[in-house]
Parts: C-alpha cells; sequence; structure tokens
C-alpha cells in the first residue's frame, strides 16, 4: 500500500509507462473498494449509523423519554388545559414513542416558541401542523421531509353551475384558515358562514369527500406538513422519517375519520 | 471544427482535433456530473463546494474551444499579427475564474464551521426501504470522481503535443478531481459518524485546493502576458528550446556575439536575436537563411527575427553612476541617456 499512496502521490507526473498506469489504476479502485467496504459494514449496522452530533437518539433510548413540544394548530394538534395534546400528530408521536418504547414528556411553550426551544436544546420534538416553509427558517431545527401534503382548494356543491368559476360569488372560508385574501384575489367573495345560498367553500383536498363536495379547479395554496427536530440530528431524524414513512400513507384516512 | 493554424504540423492539428472533440465529450460528461450532484446535495456543504467546482470546471474546456477556434481567424489589416495570443488570454481568463471561486468557497465553507451548523442529512425511500441519503450523496460522488480522471488522462497527450496550457490546466484539474470527490465523501461519512464538523472541513480542504490551482494558474497566466522568456508547460523549468536556438544561432560562423529575446504567445514562441556580426560579408539572405533554419527546431517557432547590432549593451549606467540592467529592445538608445 505505501508504493500505491506514492503512486498516487506522483499522478501529475507524465504517466510514465502503461505499466505505471495500470498500477496506478489499481490503487484508485483498491481506495474506492475500501471506501464501499467501510460503507457497507457500517451501513448494516443502521443502529449505528448515522449517529447524532448531540446524542439525542441514544440519550432518549437510554433515558426512556422523548420531550416533545407542541403548540395548536387544528386538526394536527388540539389541546384542552391539564390533558395531553389530542389530534392527529399527537396520536403519531404517541405510536412512535411506543414503537421507541420510551414515555413522552409533552411541553407546551406556547406558539412558535415550540421551535425556536429546538436550537435551545432539551427538546426532541416539536410538532404542531407545520409547513416546511415554518421551520425552514428557524436556525437549530430541521424539518422531516413532508409526511403529508395539504392542498387547499375550492369545492363546490354538486349540481351547482359554473363550477370552475368564483367570480363574484359567495365562498365559504373557516375562520381558521387564513386564505380569505387569496379568495378575492379570484374574484370571489368570502364569507364566514355555511349556509345553503353558498356553494362554494374552501377545504384542504382530504375534507372533500366528508364534506361530500366536488372539487374545482381552483387551487389556492399547498401546505406541506413537516415535524421538526434539532438541526444535525440525524440518526434521530433518520428513526422518525422510517416511521412517518410507514404512517404517511393512512393519514388522509385518518384525518377523514377525525373529521367526522 | 478542424479548422487549426496552417503552420502547425500534422501530428498537432490531429492532436488539435482529438482535443476539442474530448472537450466537447467532456462538457456532455461534465453536464451529467453536475446534474447527478445537483441532486444529491441537499444540506452538506461540502457537496455544495463540490458542486460549484464542478459548475467551475466548465470554464477551461469552454475556453479551450472557444480560443481554439478564434486562433484559427485569418490574420487582417486590424490584427496583422493574427490571433495567436488569445490562447494565453483564455488561459488567464480560466485561472482567473478558477482563482475566484476559490476564494468564494473558503469563505463559504469558513463561515459553515464558524456559524457551527450542524448538517441536516434525512432519508430517502428506494424501492421501500428508508435509506439515509448520505448513501445517496456518497454515490454521487463516486461517479463525480470516475469520469474527471479518466478525461484528465485523455486530454493530458493533446495538451503536451499542442502545448496549450488550458487543456493542460483542465487535464490537471480533473486529474485532481479524485480528491475532491474523495474529500467530499469522507465529509458525508464524517456526518455520519456524528462529527458535523467534517463536513465543513472537508469543504475547506476542496476549497483550497481550488484556490490553489487557481493561484498557481493565474500567476503562470500572467507571467506570459509579461513577456515572460518560454517556460515549459508544467512551468517548472525554462523551455530548453530557448537553449537549442541559442546554440544553433551561436553555431552560425558570421555570429560574434548575440541575445536571445523569446516570448509565449499562446502555444507558439516569436522573439528578436539580436547579434553582432561579421558585417563584411553579411547579407539579407544570409539574415532569412539563419532565421529559417531557427525556425525549423520547432514547430512551436512561430516567428524570428533577427536584428544585427554594433554592439549589444544590457546595461546602463544611471545618474549616480549604478548599473542597471535595461530591456531589450528592437531599436536604437536615445543618445541624451
Amino acid at each position: 500500500m505505501t508504493y500505491a499512496t506514492k503512486e498516487f502521490g506522483l499522478s501529475f507526473e507524465n504517466s510514465a509507462s502503461p505499466i505505471t498506469s495500470v498500477r496506478t489504476w489499481l490503487s484508485y479502485f483498491r481506495i474506492v473498494a475500501l471506501l464501499s467496504a467501510i460503507g457497507f459494514l457500517t451501513a448494516c449496522d443502521d443502529m449505528r449509523f448515522p449517529r447524532d452530533p448531540k446524542k439525542t437518539l441514544e440519550t432518549v433510548l437510554a433515558e426512556g423519554v422523548m420531550t416533545v413540544a407542541f403548540t395548536e394548530n387544528r386538526p394536527w394538534i388540539t389541546f384542552a388545559a391539564e390533558d395531553e395534546p389530542q389530534g392527529l400528530e399527537a396520536d403519531l408521536v404517541r405510536a412512535f414513542a411506543e414503537e421507541l418504547g420510551v414515555s413522552i414528556n409533552w411541553k407546551h411553550p406556547g406558539a412558535f416558541a415550540a421551535l425556536k426551544g429546538l436550537e435551545r436544546g432539551g427538546i426532541d420534538l416539536a410538532v404542531g401542523g407545520f409547513g416546511q416553509k415554518d421551520v425552514t427558517p428557524v436556525k437549530g431545527a430541521a424539518p422531516t421531509f413532508t409526511f403529508f401534503e395539504e392542498v387547499f382548494l375550492v369545492g363546490v356543491r354538486p349540481g351547482a353551475s359554473d363550477k370552475d368559476d368564483i367570480e363574484g360569488r359567495k365562498v365559504y372560508v373557516p375562520r381558521d384558515l387564513p386564505l380569505r385574501e387569496l379568495v378575492k384575489s379570484e374574484g370571489g367573495i368570502p364569507v364566514a358562514q355555511w349556509s345553503d345560498e353558498v356553494n362554494f367553500a374552501i377545504v384542504p383536498h382530504w375534507r372533500l369527500e366528508p364534506w361530500n363536495l366536488q372539487p374545482t379547479g381552483i387551487e389556492l395554496h399547498r401546505a406541506k406538513h413537516v415535524m421538526a427536530v434539532q438541526q444535525g440530528e440525524n440518526a434521530w431524524l433518520m428513526w422518525l422519517e422510517r416511521f412517518l414513512r410507514r404512517e404517511q400513507d393512512s393519514i388522509g384516512r385518518r384525518l377523514r375519520k377525525q373529521a367526522q | 471544427m478542424s479548422r487549426s493554424i496552417p503552420t502547425m504540423p500534422d501530428e498537432q492539428k490531429q492532436a488539435m482535433h482529438r482535443a476539442r472533440w474530448l472537450e466537447v465529450l467532456w462538457l456532455f460528461a461534465l453536464a451529467s456530473i453536475v446534474a447527478a450532484i445537483y441532486f444529491a446535495v441537499g444540506n452538506s456543504q461540502a457537496m455544495k463546494t463540490a458542486w460549484i467546482e464542478d459548475m467551475l470546471s466548465f470554464v477551461p474546456p469552454i475556453a479551450f474551444l472557444v480560443g481554439s477556434w478564434i486562433e484559427s481567424w485569418q490574420p487582417n489589416r486590424r490584427f496583422p499579427l493574427g490571433y495567436i495570443r488569445v490562447t494565453s488570454i483564455a488561459y488567464l481568463i480560466s485561472a482567473v475564474a478558477l482563482g475566484g471561486v476559490g476564494i468564494f468557497l473558503l469563505v463559504d465553507s469558513s463561515m459553515a464551521l464558524i456559524k457551527q451548523e450542524h448538517p441536516t442529512i434525512g432519508t430517502v425511500e428506494i424501492f421501500g426501504t428508508t435509506l439515509w441519503f448520505g448513501w445517496v450523496m456518497v454515490v454521487a460522488l463516486a461517479y463525480s470522481v470516475v469520469l474527471p480522471v479518466i478525461f484528465g488522462r485523455l486530454k493530458m497527450k493533446p495538451a503536451k503535443t499542442l502545448h496549450d496550457k488550458t487543456l493542460y490546466a483542465d487535464a490537471m484539474m480533473n486529474k485532481a478531481d479524485w480528491m475532491t470527490g474523495l474529500a467530499g465523501i469522507v465529509g458525508i461519512l464524517g456526518i455520519g459518524m456524528g462529527w458535523w464538523w467534517a463536513d465543513a472541513a472537508a469543504a475547506i480542504i476542496i476549497a483550497i485546493d481550488v484556490l490553489h490551482d487557481g493561484f498557481k494558474h493565474t500567476g503562470a497566466a500572467i507571467r506570459d502576458l509579461s513577456d515572460e522568456m518560454p517556460r515549459t508547460i508544467d512551468d517548472k523549468k525554462f523551455d530548453p528550446l530557448i537553449e537549442e536556438v541559442q546554440e544553433t544561432f551561436d553555431a552560425l560562423p558570421w555570429v560574434r556575439e548575440s541575445r536571445l529575446r523569446l516570448r509565449e504567445e499562446g502555444r507558439f514562441l516569436t522573439g528578436t536575436i539580436y547579434a553582432v556580426a561579421d558585417m563584411r560579408s553579411l547579407s539579407a539572405d544570409d539574415i532569412e537563411k539563419a532565421e529559417a533554419q531557427v525556425l525549423d527546431l520547432s514547430w512551436r517557432l512561430h516567428d524570428i527575427s533577427i536584428m544585427p547590432r554594433s554592439q549589444i549593451n544590457d546595461t546602463l549606467t544611471v545618474g549616480d553612476g549604478a548599473e542597471r540592467s535595461r530591456p531589450l529592445v528592437s531599436g536604437g538608445w536615445r543618445r541624451g541617456r
């Protein structure tokens, strides 16, 4: 191996003879082979690779408890005082904790403090119906992959005429959705009451079916739902993402069920 | 595609043809590498740095292709000497681009280290298995290593045959690319080991490598354009052609004393020989013959003029009586000094 490295060091020089260059190539492939061997060995032992710089996964497993900060955001997280948070993400977190065999220490630091808390440490996971755009700008926080993409669109009662045009029509916008301005810019008139004289409503796509609405071609907003962990805790993130990937197909169904 | 300088021998013309095809193929290969890295870049500083370095690798081949095309343009009233110097300019452009980006990369990677940014690398789902995305990055980097090393080797030969410094610098960069890729891979594996700084450290190593190349080649390009005496293509010593020309010329029977001034103009050499000659028998014909004899030494010698002088004086006395060397100029000297 010593001569091999020497060959490498000199590889800038003329490729003197065919034999020398073959040797250089051999030593090159040897290094690549060595690297891949290291790679596959470490890959097999996935408990240890990748690892966390701040040892979140190790600590959670060793202490048997994970600290989860949450903010309320229906229907993802709902919270009544002195009670455990409920909602889809709360259920997901409980299932994840059960899989790890650890208990959950819920923390309720208030809006956005949940994300900021990740950087200070002491929080392993932050949930609250976060979109990717909410998490990315927060220093010290890292989003998971998008486990659910929510499309907000204009739904219409079946049988209504002029389905793809809301120009001058009343459109029901639920109070908790900040989409009134978008409806106005599309020419619709946002109303806060869902009554018989209103044919259009802004809904996330998964709610069309339970509300017995049909989709129109008008899409207002897309939210990429993520959870957030501390930046760089790659082992922890990998375990969480592996769990979320298994669950992601059932999320639409669960949301519908919860809505009923 | 195959236009080249008419004064080049067939071997050089063929090498030029080959080099241009190689560079065109390389541009396609490079595009595939840039695409592969782009899709795998994620949050890694080292990957970002390697990607920018790969983007930068477009400059020398394009400079070579454009330069060697312009070089073959016909001389005209505006450019009576032709366009042979464009190769030196192409070299300078490539070198400056390299150095500039080297500085940028160094600052950017150092900031990542200073700010203690912990690179987050998530997962990807491949065939139903959740895989750490770092492995995808490693594969992309490994791919980015193989092709440049092959192309670097292939380009080296025409670069030497053509004495083309742009092509040579390009080939060297490609050959050195395996180190960049390796540093990147080590950085990613380091992140996997939980060493958040490994990635930024690898990026800094790559950046220093780019910066070093940039400085080296910018220096060489500036010296070429400052009429440095010709150097070998690796810039390690003076070109042996200088001595050959000197010896060939000094062997002529009518030469008493001579000084040689050569400069590089792209791949070609031009220059002047100042000679104290035995004027009684010297004719214009003798001078032309001698010039032809010198030009026959190498295809690279493009234009040599012989300048007979009564004496060669390469020092001058300044006001305080000290002697300073003065430039070898073609014309006479003002009498006032």
